[in-house]
């Protein structure tokens, strides 16, 4: 029954991921502003942070990115579709990696210098990294050719736009700690009679709106 | 716990590293300010540009009215365009490396500065383009 709850939280908060990339995602790309940094730094990073607090385990987060980067590659609007599926993918993979040790416990960590650091540093890798494995996945999906010496001239231009997903990380991250724990343990706790509803609810009313923006 | 020491230390690299590559970043974008796009070594206007003959290709989104890519590469003076490939790169660093197929393929819109192409993602598609090298 637990694996089904975090089955249902997958799905869940990977549908609003995707909603947000191609809601917010799409208004920000075409307002010319910094779409992936700041979607990656509160939005994406804020999702999987705070699933993981609520549910604490680890490979969750790789099923939302898996979520959202499918719903986002139906939603053919915006910047580089293709682009954006693969790196919403691999985004949950980045911040397994990063969260993975035991002691990187989201929900134990005491320091606010170390929280905000935690936040910074997955901010600005989760996006960094995602960007760098677009550059090359995107054009061995397409059939199309990729050239080392391309990634290496756009390298300076990812570290910079980074540096806004990272601190929008940090600033994210102090949002998601200010949760009360106890509520946390209250959406996990749910009754399944309210739980899987309100989840497959909120789901569907995601892929609808993906659907009709698309 | 002793990894807690490190993650300050590794934040605030990042964060310099971010700082001293939007400094880089900025410095080429100023540097590449102005009404010409080199290509093949040359220097073209985009008044001249603006004199080449203009198409239309249609992506899987949308249609696009501009000058003809490969039109301005042959004005340019290269011989036998179909063996090289052409690196083209945007005034914040970003390049990206096409063949000749695609450029056939592709047009550069005047108001924003910007190559597209039709059979290749938007990945490939280069904004504020400033040289045209043919490798």
């Amino acid at each position: 029954m637990k694996e089904m709850r975090l089955l249902a939280g997958i799905v869940l908060f990977g549908s609003v991921w995707g909603l947000m990339e191609c809601v917010i995602g799409d208004y920000l790309h075409n307002a010319g502003l910094f779409a992936g940094a700041i979607m990656t730094g509160f939005i994406a990073f804020g999702l999987m942070a705070i699933s993981r607090r609520i549910y604490g385990i680890r490979g969750m987060q790789l099923g939302m990115g898996l979520v959202a980067g499918l719903l986002k590659y139906i939603h053919p609007v915006g910047g580089c579709m293709l682009c954006s599926a693969i790196a919403i993918a691999f985004e949950g993979m980045i911040f397994e990696m990063i969260w993975y040790s035991p002691r990187m416990d989201i929900n134990s960590m005491k320091r606010i210098d170390v929280k905000l650091s935690m936040g910074i540093i997955s901010g600005y890798a989760i996006y960094a990294v995602g960007y760098i494995i677009t550059q090359i996945l995107t054009p061995v999906a397409a059939s199309a050719p990729f050239y080392l010496s391309d990634l290496l001239n756009v390298m300076p231009k990812i570290l910079s736009t980074s540096t806004i997903a990272g601190l929008a990380g940090g600033l994210t991250i102090m949002a998601v700690l200010s949760v009360p724990h106890d509520l946390a343990s209250r959406i996990t706790g749910a009754k399944k009679e309210i739980y899987y509803p309100a989840v497959s609810l909120i789901s569907v009313i995601c892929w609808i709106g993906i659907v009709i923006l698309s | 716990m002793k990894v807690e020491r490190f993650i300050p230390a590794i934040a605030i690299l990042l964060l310099l590293v971010g700082i001293f590559s939007t400094v880089y970043v900025q410095s080429l974008q100023e540097g590449a300010e102005g009404e010409y796009i080199t290509i093949n070594g040359e220097r073209l206007s985009f008044g001249e540009i603006q004199r080449y003959s203009g198409r239309i290709i249609k992506t899987s989104e949308d249609e696009y009215s501009g000058i003809s890519l490969a039109e301005m590469i042959n004005k340019s003076g290269v011989i036998n365009p179909d063996i090289h490939k052409y690196k083209i790169t945007g005034s914040d660093g970003y390049s990206k490396t096409v063949e000749w197929k695609y450029v056939k393929n592709g047009v550069f819109l005047m108001e924003e500065k910007e190559v597209i192409f039709s059979d290749l993602p938007k990945q490939f598609w280069v904004k504020d383009i400033v040289d045209i090298k043919v490798i």
